[in-house]
């Protein structure tokens, strides 16, 4: 896949703000479905090549951080040696902000930051750390609070240079083109197409009617026919915000026809539809001619209402332009994903506008509602992949609850089973998958799990975001050993940039780097190839009990999977010896088998090594 | 401290049980009940609310509006932890029967904590209703069970139920439009010929991600060849947190002839 960055800061054909009122008119390709395969970012998207590093307030104060208490955070930072290890992020999340706008402003919350965000920016900056704020591309934040950006991407733009701020959670509550958390459900009928019965297509002495059912090919996933009611219904993106589906393939469905006409010129197409407000059955349509990589779209809008979803009309007035001979007609709706990237990306480029130069890191967390995936590398550095990893978090005085395990998303486990699968959309060109903060600190958390989840999170090139009151923590104690550990952030942080794969999982034989399991009695073995042309493995015991066998991988087995994407690969190949360091309790030794094992591996616990090739 | 009492927080005397309750009164009620100073002083309790974390920047915007009852619960979490000392439950799953619990992830602890403990219910079986409005009767008894533990029905955390019915229920079932019929045979089997309607989860998959099914709530009827597949993937999808699991014959069991 290349990589092209264009050198304009600013791309003039964006609003400066995003509309309110009415959807997004998208016609530059640039933002269209098929663009998200090019692996081209967008102008003014910043190079941050490796995961972000820092802390975050919300794990460890959710609405009650404060100023003094961020100050206490830096203060932090710094004296447990945590800034020389790369966390360099002190992230506000919500809750900091008054609940309405000033003269259409962003207003510091008086109570709990009464200093204001520069001169706690300034406090931040001069302890060598740098700064990061929350917004969201809705009308209001999660919380709440009325100050989402939509319609004020300038004026916030502005007031972040202001405060100088280095990096920007974004969320997207209260989001008006989707039916996102808080939106009104009704705004599925942006982002589904109608449940379709037929096209019809007429014209140069053409006419031909077909049936959805019977004539359509589905493509993708997500798209069913209806056999009985005689409609194809589901057409849109995949929501991907819960653990029920995997992450891998197309996520999105559409509904295609083959129709061969005499000659090639204009034709008429009618669609028999029924419309809906509802997740599967919406209002907006597009319709392309050709391939995903060669289409021409030819409609791109709501049409007209209908009853229901069970009551059907026609809607005639699409043209389009068909060659002589077979053409392919899609109708789909990729609204989902064009108008949640529209609206980041106008967000990001009012950021350009405001400061050209400026290096803020774009933290993207819509949850992975629209397959983010797919376009969040154009502009941001990682995105969230699904809803939130813990949602009792702690306060002043406080822990928190966390879960090794869970039936919905709020455990490490169900987090690192969708990261883990999900390596191939990650790299140093476009961005990170981002499986939430870190919930080490938190009550139900052992040490053992905490281990276990700082592996997994840096062999997963994961966003290292600290969650929890730092003020509790001491110079050497466990958590610090577990957060300060030099060796395994190495990982994360490696110059080479490549997000672990996972070569064995003792539930699934045949695919193990893109099966996606949540059954968690079973153990995984991720790979990881680093720039110095070492290996990392990570064996996971994901269970809570203890797996009593031998998991061994071999050489060639690692070649096999991440070959490709090793330095000196040949020399690790060839060696005669390796030498093996466990990077938790740093025991090194030498070893000339061709294999590494792990015998029983206690409940939650993990082995991580990093093996160099020794030709000497 | 009595309904009646709570109720009698008003600036103008009374509180009219049946109107919907303002984020101010609800607040000074909360506040009267664990017998807060401030909350006497009708002036000063938003205010105070405020300054001891109880309530949000978002409340004194929202004073003179009816209460969210998201904020509701959100307040009433907040004194539970911070004024009257109590500690969260650790399974909250019950509250997973809620079918807008997850809307909110700012919201969700507090709404699960509080319907849990017996303190808010949902506005039905099934909803929560984060934004609707609560009337002052209604809020008088939430903050009432705040207060006092003896006037809460704790709710049990629910164990899956796991039945087995006959063909004729299912088809019922089936018709009304209320559940899904799945066949937990291989992906072989299904597509050799299987009951009309069915959908196809193969145990094996069921096994490698008993999530796969989505939507929790639904209702589900079971079947396969002999009927220890369907026991089994009865078992995994009542741990994966699915509630209403039925299972039927198996194909071998039962002609299910005038049906495929």
């Amino acid at each position: 896949m290349t990589h092209v960055t264009n050198s304009r800061p600013e791309h003039a054909g964006l609003p400066e703000t995003t509309s309110r009122e009415n959807p997004m008119v998208i016609t530059d390709r640039d933002y269209m479905f098929p663009a998200f395969f090019n692996g081209r970012v967008l102008p003014g998207k910043k190079p941050h090549r490796l995961p972000a590093m820092g802390w975050n307030s919300w794990n460890a104060f959710g609405c009650g951080n404060t100023e003094s208490l961020t100050r206490a955070m830096a203060d932090k930072i710094v004296e447990l040696g945590l800034k020389d290890l790369g966390y360099e992020y002190l992230v506000l999340d919500d809750g900091c902000y008054r609940s309405t706008r000033v003269d259409g402003k962003l207003v510091n919350n008086e109570v709990k930051f009464p200093g204001g965000f520069r001169a706690l920016s300034d406090y931040i900056h001069d302890k060598g750390l740098k700064f990061g704020m929350y917004n969201d591309v809705g009308v209001a934040l999660c919380s709440g609070d009325q100050v989402g950006t939509c319609g004020f991407e300038d004026v916030d733009a502005k007031a972040y240079t202001e405060w100088g701020v280095d990096f920007l959670k974004v969320d997207n509550c209260y989001y008006l083109w989707d039916n996102a958390t808080f939106s009104d459900g009704a705004n599925a009928r942006f982002t589904y197409a109608p449940n379709i019965r037929s096209i019809h297509v007429s014209g140069n002495g053409f006419s031909r009617l077909l049936s959805a059912v019977g004539d359509g090919t589905l493509t993708g996933n997500g798209a069913s026919k209806n056999i009985n009611g005689d409609f194809v219904t589901g057409i849109g993106t995949i929501d991907g915000t819960n653990i029920d589906a995997s992450p891998g393939g197309v996520r999105s469905g559409e509904l295609e026809f083959t129709v061969a006409v005499p000659a090639g010129g204009q034709y008429s197409l009618t669609v028999n539809y029924a419309s809906g407000q509802e997740a599967g059955t919406g209002c907006w349509l597009q319709v392309a001619v050709g391939d995903r990589d060669a289409e021409e779209r030819y409609f791109d809008d709501l049409l007209p209402a209908t009853d229901s979803p069970a009551v059907f009309a026609e809607y005639s007035g699409i043209t389009v332009k068909l060659k002589a001979g077979e053409n392919k007609i899609r109708l789909m709706n990729h609204r989902r994903q064009e108008n949640t990237l529209y609206s980041y990306a106008v967000f990001c480029n009012a950021l350009n506008r405001a400061n050209p130069d400026h290096d803020i890191l774009l933290s993207i967390c819509e949850w992975g509602k629209t397959q983010p995936q797919n376009w969040g590398y154009k502009i941001g550095s990682s995105w969230r992949i699904l809803n939130d990893i813990c949602f009792s978090v702690g306060a002043d005085g406080s822990s928190g609850n966390g879960e090794w395990m869970s039936n919905n998303t709020a455990s490490i486990t169900s987090q690192y089973n969708k990261a883990v699968i999900m390596d191939e959309y990650a790299g140093p060109d476009r961005g990170w998958n981002d499986p939430d903060m870190l919930v080490i600190g938190m009550d139900g958390i052992t040490q053992t799990m905490g281990k276990t989840h700082m592996s997994m999170w840096c062999m997963m090139n994961a966003p290292l975001m600290l969650g929890l009151d730092l003020r509790r923590v001491a110079l050497d104690d466990q958590i610090h050993r577990i957060i300060a550990n030099a060796d395994v952030i190495g990982l994360n942080q490696d110059a080479l940039a490549v997000q672990a794969k996972r070569i064995y999982c003792s539930k699934e034989a045949e695919h193990p780097d893109t099966a996606y399991i949540t059954n968690n009695s079973r153990v995984d073995i991720l790979a990881k190839p680093l720039a110095d042309g070492d290996v990392a493995l990570c064996f996971i015991n994901l269970d809570t009990v203890a797996a009593r066998g031998k998991y061994t991988v071999t050489v060639e087995k690692i070649l096999e999977y991440i070959g490709s994407k090793m330095r000196k690969r040949d020399e690790f190949y060839n060696a005669r010896t390796y030498r093996v360091k466990d990077l938790w309790t740093k025991e090194t030794y030498f070893t000339a088998d061709r294999e590494f094992s792990v015998e029983n591996l206690e409940g939650c616990d993990s082995v991580t090594i990093r093996i160099t090739p020794d030709n000497t | 401290m009595t309904a009646a009492d709570l109720l009698s927080a008003g600036e103008d005397g009374m509180l009219r049980p049946d109107e919907a309750v303002t984020t101010r009164q609800f607040v000074t009620m909360a506040l009267r009940a664990v017998g807060a100073e401030a909350g006497r002083r009708a002036g000063g309790c938003m205010e105070y609310a405020v300054e001891k974390m109880m309530a949000e920047d978002y409340d004194i915007l929202n004073a003179e509006k009816p209460i969210e009852r998201r904020s509701a619960a959100r307040i009433l979490h907040r004194i539970l932890i911070a004024e009257l000392g109590e500690e969260d439950e650790s399974d909250w799953s019950a509250a997973e029967r809620l079918q807008d619990l997850y809307s909110c992830h700012v919201c969700l602890n507090h709404i699960a904590q509080v319907y849990v403990k017996g303190i808010m219910g949902g506005r039905r079986e099934d909803l929560f209703d984060l934004e609707g409005q609560m009337t002052c009767a209604e809020a008088a008894g939430s903050i009432q069970r705040m207060a006092d533990r003896e006037k809460r029905e704790k709710v049990q955390g629910v164990k899956s139920a796991i039945r087995e019915i006959t063909p004729d229920r299912a088809f019922q079932m089936l018709a009304a439009g209320r559940a899904r019929l799945v066949d937990v045979r291989s992906a072989e089997e299904y597509s050799r010929g299987h009951v009309e309607g069915a959908e196809n989860a193969p145990l094996a998959e069921l096994d490698k991600n008993p999530h796969m099914l989505g939507d929790k709530s639904a209702v589900l009827i079971l079947y396969c060849r002999s009927g220890f597949k369907s026991r089994i993937a009865a078992n995994i999808l009542a741990g994966a947190g699915f509630r209403k699991i039925y299972t039927i014959p198996g194909i071998d069991q039962y002609d299910y002839g005038e049906y495929r």
